[in-house]
This record gives C-alpha cells, sequence and structure tokens, in this order.
C-alpha cells in the first residue's frame, strides 16, 4: 500500500498500552555497508570480521544505533495500514543498548503505546520498542515522544 | 585505535576528543537507501527547494549516529552494553554543514559495584549552531 492509500493515525485514535504490530528487519551486510558509508564510521568491529573476532564480540556487529532507522514511528504503524499525520515533530528521543546485533541476524521489534499526553497545550505520545536478537536478547530500546499534530 | 577509558583517568567536567564531519548529499544518499522510509525531503532537491528548508536535509538519525560513535570509541564495550542515548534535535543539517560532536562528563557514579558516567553531548554546524544536543550514558571500566 502507497503512503497516500493509507488512513492518518490521529492522537484521538491512539490508546495508552497498545501493542503495535510485531516488526522484523534484518541488517544485511549491504545495508550495512552502506548505513556506515552514510554516517562515516569506519570501525573495524563492524566491518572487519578478522579484527572483531579478537574483540570481546567474538565477531562483527551492527552499530546499536542504526536501531533507529527502523523504529520510527512510520515504520512501527506501517503495518496497521497508517501513516503519521503531516507537521508531526519528534520532541524528544531516546535509546538504551543493551546486547549485541550481527550483520544478517533478523532482529524483532515489539512496540507500544507507553503513554499519551497534553501538555501546555500540546499532544504528545511516548512510543517504546525494544528490539530482540535471534538468541531472544533484549538488544536495544528506543523511546519516541513525537509533538502530534492533529 | 583509540584506547578505551578509564573511570579512573576521567573527571567530571573533562571534554572528550570532539568529532568533526562534513556531511553531503551522497551520505544523506547511502543513509537514506538504507531505510524503507523514503521522505522527498532529504532526497529530492527540487521537492525541498519548495519547503520552508529551501534544500534537502539529512535525517535527524543520521547525525545522531556520530554521537553513537564517539561513544564507543571512547567506552567500548561500555557503550554497546549499558549506553544511552536521550537527545533532542534543534536545527535541520544540510549538505556541505561540518559538524562538531561533542561530549564533556558531567556525572560519575559507582552503583553496586557498576562504574557509570554520563555526558552532555551537542553537536554544532559550521556556524556554532547547535543542531543537536542532549546526554549520553556509558559503563566504564
Amino acid at each position: 500500500m502507497g503512503e497516500s492509500g493509507r488512513k492518518e493515525w490521529v492522537y484521538a485514535d491512539i490508546v495508552k498500552g497498545e501493542r503495535l504490530p510485531d516488526i522484523t528487519y534484518t541488517v544485511t551486510s549491504e545495508i550495512l555497508e552502506n548505513y556506515l558509508e552514510g554516517i562515516d564510521d569506519l570501525n573495524p568491529l563492524y566491518l572487519d570480521e578478522e579484527y572483531a573476532k579478537k574483540s570481546p564480540f567474538k565477531g562483527r556487529i551492527v552499530p546499536p544505533i542504526s536501531m533507529a532507522i527502523y523504529t520510527t514511528v512510520s515504520s512501527l504503524i506501517r503495518p496497521m495500514g497508517l501513516k503519521i499525520p503531516p507537521g508531526l515533530v519528534q520532541a524528544s528521543q531516546k535509546y538504551e543498548f543493551t546486547g549485541a546485533a550481527r550483520p544478517d541476524e533478523e532482529l524483532l521489534i515489539k512496540s507500544i503505546v507507553e503513554d499519551k499526553f497534553e501538555k501546555k497545550g500540546r499532544k504528545f505520545v511516548r512510543l517504546r520498542s525494544d528490539v530482540f536478537n535471534q538468541k531472544g536478547e533484549k538488544v536495544g530500546t528506543s523511546w519516541l515522544t513525537p509533538i502530534w499534530s492533529k | 585505535m583509540h584506547s578505551i577509558r578509564k573511570f579512573e583517568e576521567l573527571n567530571v567536567g573533562d571534554e572528550l576528543q570532539p568529532i568533526i564531519k562534513k556531511m553531503t548529499q551522497e551520505k544523506i544518499n547511502k543513509y537514506v537507501s538504507t531505510a524503507e522510509d523514503y521522505n522527498p525531503i532529504h532526497v529530492d532537491e527540487e521537492f525541498a527547494k519548495k519547503t520552508p528548508f529551501k534544500g534537502t536535509i539529512a535525517p535527524g538519525y543520521q547525525s545522531m549516529a556520530y554521537i553513537s560513535e564517539l561513544m564507543a570509541r571512547e567506552f567500548g564495550e561500555g557503550w554497546y552494553f549499558g549506553g544511552s542515548l536521550d537527545v533532542r534535535l534543534t536545527r535541520p543539517v544540510k549538505p556541505g554543514d561540518t559538524l562538531v560532536t561533542r561530549a564533556r562528563v558531567v556525572e560519575m557514579k559507582v552503583d553496586d559495584d557498576v562504574k557509570r558516567l554520563i555526558c552532555e553531548v551537542q553537536i554544532t554546524n559550521q556556524n556554532n549552531e547547535t543542531v543537536m544536543a542532549g546526554t549520553a550514558g556509558a559503563r566504564c571500566e
């Protein structure tokens, strides 16, 4: 479904405690290479298997902050056939990193509407996404708190 | 390689070595190609010219990665297992911008033998305008 065919996820329709559909994603070696060129980071822990094998991680990992590109509000609600209303502004974004994810490993995102509230006339929604690796270990958590435009 | 910082060698107020990067349209295109989240404001100059930004801008998440790079360089495993980042985007980043990412230690603590520190982090552009600000925390050996 194209973006134009999607209904907007407006503030009134958002329910605190609502779980969003699970999403899986894989940072393939090709995606990783483009990502690293985009952020201009040549850390051998991400690129050089021989180097990474000698590290505490025993092999290459993906940058933990790469979870940010898969936990955007648009990505999280796309499986619901929804899109964000225009004018949505990111008020804050927070991340915690708790484990390693590998290139070519399928990762699972589980998300929930942790809170919605109005403050000084603005509408806020806090979305929490926990990311798990194939062993079921949590590799990180993202909290996005956009200001909803409508 | 930069050596991993030890808790004992750091003090509140210490500035960590900054990272300086130049944002380019090519880097934006590479970054955007990794996400399924297509937004013409990042890649379509004709579209972007008609917006209040008057040209393309980088995704906010792209420059956030510079803070992660700095913290990974300084704290290694303590960033990958125990890092935290809390930031606000304050100004758009445009192709051609030179960005300086800084971190300053503002808090150091030991809880249950786990050493942690918090840094104030900031990214500024060539006009010394802040484009991103917040805090980053890491475990420390």
